[in-house]
């Protein structure tokens, strides 16, 4: 009876394996316990035996491809069996995944066949056509679309893919959140009806905290690295330096490339104010590995990353103390939302000082100036989050003759610079400072290059503000709308009146649609409620589409769920909501 | 448990051994000490022109190595201790470097240094590699080893391993570089001799660690395996997985295309494209038929050119080459 052999699984991890030897060929015979092929993943190399005596019928990959386990690899039977269905069966399974096909015959003609002509020197003479220097979410999605769109692309990143959110930003911050999370259920489940739990003792070991955080960004980097190895992008680790439009120098090699692709993202900005050098200030960055809690902090700066650090600090048990120089937290939600963000958090005991401009730095205190007057709050540590600036590391924007405004590089709506075959994406244009956005720039900029109509469209862009409940948004908020449009229709739904949050336990919140008065057009959509960032996606797609906030209320949302609420608000805009 | 320090520093010869004992002393778990003169040392699916800057290596004359196991490769020096350790195959695991690891990383610990495992099968201090590992599994036996970068020459390394600015495309195992780091440096006073020490601890406790001996038959068996692989430019060379190459550079005042295919470390398809002066020059057409059949080598190439050309057009064309 033949047997079909497959790829093993030979670890609870292992979902793919190279094949890198096959110790027989198709006709060869096999005695049990002899090795048959050689298997490799994460660096270490196996001997797989036959399991009978045989003949090898046939081979389905080559060595050195990588293939899913379980998938099969080869046949082996006796010299006369009949393996046709067998082998259909198997070529269907492989589908999609068949590397080229094993033909020996075609093998042995190749080092015959004509020399492969190299490329015209004169024409396209430069080493890569896509050059793109950092790899955070816009580089590398760039990268990656590059090579998908057939050309040949290098990607210089000099310390992680995945650059500043994946490694310092937003997915370390959220999986922060997500232990705050867990900490917080913990505490309440007695109200669902868990019992001897004694839940007064649970806290977080930052450590522990600190280790998952570490895991998830550590596959997720390896992730995009897989990602730009499997569409064939050349990685180069080290500073790219922009030698000239069409020269970069990385890790002390010199590469020729007909396009550049400027995303080297942005640093943590600083105020210009006296800090003592015995005061603890940290930025994001420090913040993300801390693995003791302080007693107290002023987190200066109330906009997203403040909060959401304030956020997590108070529900560990930090005092904290916000100082915002705007007049509201969060000054780019909508301003009912902040209103009842600033009491959840007043609740939580985060004092908050808005209109707030701050002085001075010393070991003990952070000090400000509110309403003429001096104040100062004490802490034993600052966490400073006052905004990023565009980072121009290699990139010597005046030699080159790129043009900038206030530290950020100007670019059109297909991304393009003051120069002709220089791109940038992401935080270096100071456009919209997130991650989604650099990911969607990256592709227009790609489009353009490759010869398509592509452009972005900055009026779009939700943003996510990850406590619980959620916060997200997409865009005017109210007072932006009738600035623009004069009177606007306004539906608002309160979570209180949604029977998934009250099953859910989390009531806080409502959702804001604001619609223009002429053809009933969605301009922004407002959320504060669980779920929220996760829902948000529905109102970009609908304001995408000028959608009207009668057409959504028409589009059925399923019952019972938090999306009814963001139904219910459109109806509202018509003052037609059913269930307020 | 038996332990056996290699006297040789022959990278050739140890690694023949190793394999030696690999093979043939199925019934004890071995743990092997050994230190190697200053070599290149790449894993067994590699492709060595990839990984090396192979006009540096014949220039320089390090020795390169093709080793039995898998991963990326690694740069050896007098400061680099490597160890071996060869077990049963508990089949239930696979590329659990765990239990390998942990010992090394508590006798770092009795020194007083502080390390963690990293990425699977690193051991760093600080986020900085000290050790890399690889495994290989046969017939119910696991040989493990690693690298303890105790006091290298992490120049030189850096140097060695950087291959020129050519692109290649292969389906061999990839290298992933890491940030390395010497692990004297996080100590106050210590030799490599006293890593080793520690690492029986480790390994044995309190017991003696008992020495293992060959007999002369066995060791002559391990010079001939030395003789008919390890030293060979076929098992170090040829053995990588076929590639190409293609790199454009400049020779005789023109930009030159090159695009090669290597099989088995020998030139199986050359294309050479510059412009019209130069091609009457050098007579790239002749040169692509010519060239199929001889080793990718920097000073093979070089000679062939060398043949028809003054020498320093012999040398700009051949650095298109790598």
């Amino acid at each position: 009876m033949a047997e079909l052999i497959i790829m093993p699984k030979l670890g609870f991890n292992m979902n793919e394996g190279k094949l890198v030897q096959w110790y027989k060929g198709e006709g060869d015979s096999i005695k049990k316990g002899e090795p048959l092929f050689s298997v490799e993943t994460d660096k270490t190399n196996m001997d797989i035996e036959a399991t009978d005596d045989g003949v090898v019928r046939k081979l389905f990959i080559n060595e050195g491809d990588t293939i899913p386990v379980t998938l099969p690899i080869a046949i082996v039977g006796s010299a006369d069996e009949d393996i046709a269905s067998m082998e259909a069966d198997a070529l269907a399974q492989l589908g999609a995944d068949a590397p080229a096909a094993v033909d020996a015959a075609a093998e042995a003609e190749a080092p015959k066949a004509a020399a492969p002509k190299a490329k015209e020197p004169s024409g396209s003479a430069y080493d890569y056509e896509i050059a793109v220097i950092g790899g955070g979410p816009g580089g590398y999605v760039a990268a990656i679309k590059a090579a998908q769109m057939g050309k040949k692309t290098v990607i210089i990143e000099k310390e992680h893919m995945g650059g500043t959110c994946l490694n310092i930003g937003c997915i370390p911050t959220k999986a922060l959140l997500r232990s705050v999370e867990a900490l917080k259920e913990l505490k309440e489940s007695a109200s669902f009806g868990v019992i001897d739990v004694d839940t007064s003792k649970a806290a977080l070991d930052l450590k522990k905290v600190q280790e998952r955080k570490k895991n998830v960004v550590s596959q997720l980097v390896g992730g995009v690295q897989g990602l730009l190895k499997g569409n064939g992008v050349t990685i180069e680790n080290g500073e790219g330096v922009l030698k000239d439009s069409h020269t970069i120098e990385v890790g002390g090699k010199t590469i020729t490339v007909e396009n550049v692709i400027i995303a080297t993202g942005s640093d943590v900005k600083n105020l210009p104010i006296e800090i003592d050098p015995a005061a603890k200030v940290l930025t994001s960055k420090e913040m993300l590995d801390i693995e003791e809690a302080p007693e107290s902090m002023v987190v200066i700066g109330g906009g997203v990353i403040g909060i959401e650090f304030a956020y997590f600090l108070s529900t560990i048990g930090v005092k904290v103390s916000v100082v915002e120089f705007l007049d509201r937290i969060l000054p780019m939600v909508d301003e009912e939302i902040t209103i009842q963000v600033t009491g959840h958090l007043t609740e939580m005991g985060v004092d908050i000082y808005t209109s707030a401009k701050v002085t001075e730095i010393t070991d003990k205190a952070v000090k400000f100036e509110k309403d003429g007057k001096q104040q100062e709050v004490g802490a034993q540590q600052v966490l400073m989050a006052v905004g990023r600036a565009p980072r121009l590391d290699g990139i010597d924007t005046e030699a080159l003759g790129i043009k900038t405004e206030r530290g950020a590089i100007v670019t059109d709506n297909t991304l393009k610079t003051s120069v002709d075959n220089i791109y940038a994406i992401g935080d270096v244009n100071g456009k919209a400072m997130l991650a989604h956005t650099a990911s969607m720039e990256g592709i227009v900029a790609v489009e353009n290059i490759c010869g398509e109509k592509a452009a972005m469209d900055y009026n779009k862009i939700p943003s996510a503000i990850y406590l619980q409940p959620e916060i997200a948004s997409v865009g005017l908020t109210e007072k932006q709308a009738i600035e623009k449009y004069g009177k606007v229709n306004v539906g608002k739904f309160p979570m209180l009146a949604n029977g998934k949050a009250k099953v859910a336990g989390e009531e806080r919140g409502l959702i804001k649609v604001i619609a223009e008065p002429k053809y009933g057009e969605i301009v922004g959509v407002h959320m504060y409620c669980i779920h929220a960032t996760d829902m948000i996606s529905e109102a970009v797609v609908a304001m995408r589409l000028e959608s009207t906030a009668e057409e959504v209320a028409m589009s059925i949302h399923p019952h019972p769920t938090v999306s009814e609420a963001i139904h219910e608000a459109m109806h509202a805009v018509s003052g037609r909501a059913i269930h307020f | 448990m038996k332990y056996l320090k290699m006297p040789e520093s022959d990278v050739y010869y140890n690694l023949a051994l190793e394999e030696y004992l690999f093979d043939h002393y199925k019934d004890e778990d071995l743990l092997l000490l050994w230190k190697n003169h200053d070599s290149i040392v790449v894993g067994k699916y590699q492709n060595v022109y990839q990984e090396v800057n192979i006009k540096q290596v014949e220039e320089s004359g390090i020795p390169v190595a093709r080793r039995n196991t898998g991963g990326g490769t690694v740069f050896h020096d007098k400061g680099n201790l490597n160890y071996s350790f060869i077990t049963d195959h508990d089949p239930k695991t696979f590329s659990d470097y765990e239990p390998f690891v942990e010992p090394v990383i508590r006798a770092l610990g009795s020194l007083g240094v502080s390390a963690e495992k990293r990425n699977k099968s690193d051991i760093a201090i600080q986020g900085k590699k000290i050790s890399g590992n690889a495994q290989t599994i046969k017939g119910g036996r696991i040989l493990h080893h690693g690298t303890l970068l105790f006091d290298a020459d992490l120049e030189s390394l850096g140097d060695a391993l950087r291959p020129g600015s050519g692109v290649f495309s292969s389906k061999a195992v990839e290298s992933i570089r890491s940030q390395v780091t010497n692990i004297k440096d996080y100590l106050r006073e210590a030799t490599i001799d006293q890593l080793e020490t520690c690492l029986l601890k480790a390994y044995f406790g309190d017991e003696k660690p008992q020495p293992l001996a060959l007999s002369d038959a066995e060791l002559e068996e391990v010079s001939l395996l030395r003789e008919a692989k390890y030293i060979t430019w076929e098992w170090n060379y040829g053995r990588s997985p076929e590639f190409s190459f293609q790199k454009t550079g400049w020779a005789g005042g023109s930009k030159v295309a090159v695009e090669l295919h290597v099989k088995k470390g020998l030139i199986a398809a050359c294309g050479i494209c510059c412009d019209e002066d130069l091609e009457q020059k050098i007579d790239s057409q002749c040169a692509q038929r010519l060239l199929v059949g001889i080793p990718y080598s920097y000073t093979a190439v070089y000679e062939f050119f060398s043949q028809t050309m003054r020498r320093d057009l012999a040398a700009a064309l051949t650095d298109c080459f790598f």
